[in-house]
Order: C-alpha cells, then sequence, then structure tokens
C-alpha cells in the first residue's frame, strides 16, 4: 500500500466515522425523548429532541468548517469562518437565554439532548478500540 | 475513493478532531449544571444559571478556537516534514 492510498484509506475512515457521528447525536436523543415521553411529558422530550438537533447541527458546522480551515484557501477560511462563529455564539447565546428565561424547567431537557454528542463519541471511541489490534497477542 | 478501509488507521488525528467536538458541549454542560447546583443552594433562579451556561459558552468557544488554531499549527508543521 503506497503512501497515496494509505493517505486516501484513512480519508475515508475518517469521513465514515464523522457523518455517522451526527446521525447517532439524532439517534440517542429520540431515545432519551422517548424514555422522556414515558417518564415525563412531551414538553420534555421536544426539548431533549431539539438539544440533539442543535448538537447535531453544531457538530456539522465543525465538520464543514474544519474542512475549510485545513483547506487550500486558509485566509478566505478564517474571515468567513469568523463571521459564522460570531453568529453561532449569539445563536447558542440566543437559543440557551429562550429556554432558561421562558422555560427554566426544561433547560436539563435541553442540555441532557444537547449533550447526547458526549454518549455518540465515547460509543464511537469504544468501537475504535475494538478494532485496534492488541499491543501483544 | 477506495472500497476498503486501510488496514492500519491513525487514531490520533480522529481522537483530536472527536476532542474538538467535545469541547462546546461539555463546557456549556459543566456551566449549566453549576448554575443549577448555585441556584437551588442560594434561591436566586435563574441569575446564576444564566450567567454560568454564559461562561460555559464563552469558555466552550475559546478552546475550540484555540484547538483549532492549534490544529491547524500541527497540520502545516506535518506539511513542512512532508516537503
Amino acid at each position: 500500500m503506497n503512501d497515496r492510498q494509505a493517505h486516501e484509506g484513512q480519508r475515508f475512515v475518517e469521513e465514515r466515522i464523522l457523518r455517522r457521528i451526527p446521525l447517532e447525536i439524532l439517534g440517542f436523543s429520540l431515545v432519551i425523548a422517548c424514555a422522556g415521553l414515558l417518564l415525563f411529558s412531551s414538553r420534555t422530550s421536544l426539548f431533549i429532541l431539539a438539544g440533539g438537533a442543535v448538537s447535531a447541527a453544531s457538530f456539522l458546522w465543525l465538520k464543514k468548517t474544519i474542512s475549510q480551515f485545513l483547506g487550500q484557501d486558509r485566509k478566505k477560511a478564517i474571515k468567513s469562518g469568523l463571521f459564522i462563529y460570531l453568529i453561532r455564539l449569539l445563536l447558542i447565546i440566543g437559543v440557551f437565554s429562550i429556554i432558561i428565561f421562558l422555560f427554566p424547567r426544561m433547560i436539563l431537557a435541553f442540555a441532557a439532548g444537547f449533550s447526547t454528542i458526549i454518549l455518540a463519541i465515547f460509543i464511537e471511541a469504544v468501537m475504535a478500540i475494538s478494532e485496534m489490534k492488541p499491543w501483544k497477542s | 475513493m477506495p472500497d476498503k478501509p486501510p488496514r492500519r488507521i491513525n487514531y490520533r488525528r480522529l481522537a483530536e478532531l472527536s476532542s474538538l467536538g467535545l469541547m462546546l458541549p461539555s463546557s456549556i454542560a459543566v456551566g449549566l449544571f453549576m448554575g443549577y447546583l448555585l441556584d437551588k443552594l442560594f434561591g436566586t433562579h435563574p441569575w446564576l444559571l444564566a450567567i454560568f451556561t454564559l461562561l460555559g459558552i464563552a469558555s466552550g468557544f475559546l478552546s475550540l478556537i484555540r484547538g483549532l488554531k492549534k490544529f491547524g499549527v500541527e497540520k502545516d508543521l506535518g506539511n513542512d516534514k512532508d516537503e
């Protein structure tokens, strides 16, 4: 296997994993939302789902930013990245402020959905470790 | 694009990318839960929750930018080595 093939293969695996993570985030938030529907209320499950959706969108944005950042036109990427960064910062502050002041009891449900990315990445890490060959057999 | 994944995968790069993805949600979660607990302790609902969530968001974005910068610098160093 030459260097170029190895590089392409590496990118292929990375792309596959990075494409899977947002879907896993949505899947986990859906599962938690179903549990929330059974244990709490429909509003709670809706906020869990919304948190998962925001988290998945945030991950996709980060992925796009990193690919632009590591691409050829770095200066342009930094300029547009800073602009979108400010918008995103304001958006996240706005979303959290609205929930804190209008639906204070729902902030934990939203945070639970938003934190499903931690679970998704943890599971991906466990899968990656299980695919690794042991140091000594 | 190859059909089969390579035999040896560089998990270090993937781990760095994943840690970048975790920075923002984990900082927000820590700030939010601290604010929630302090609000319950002092009965100041929802002010400490709002303040600590904002601090969490700000620290998450700062670490994200720092991580992105580091990631870019390491990539540049890697390119220099290749050349």
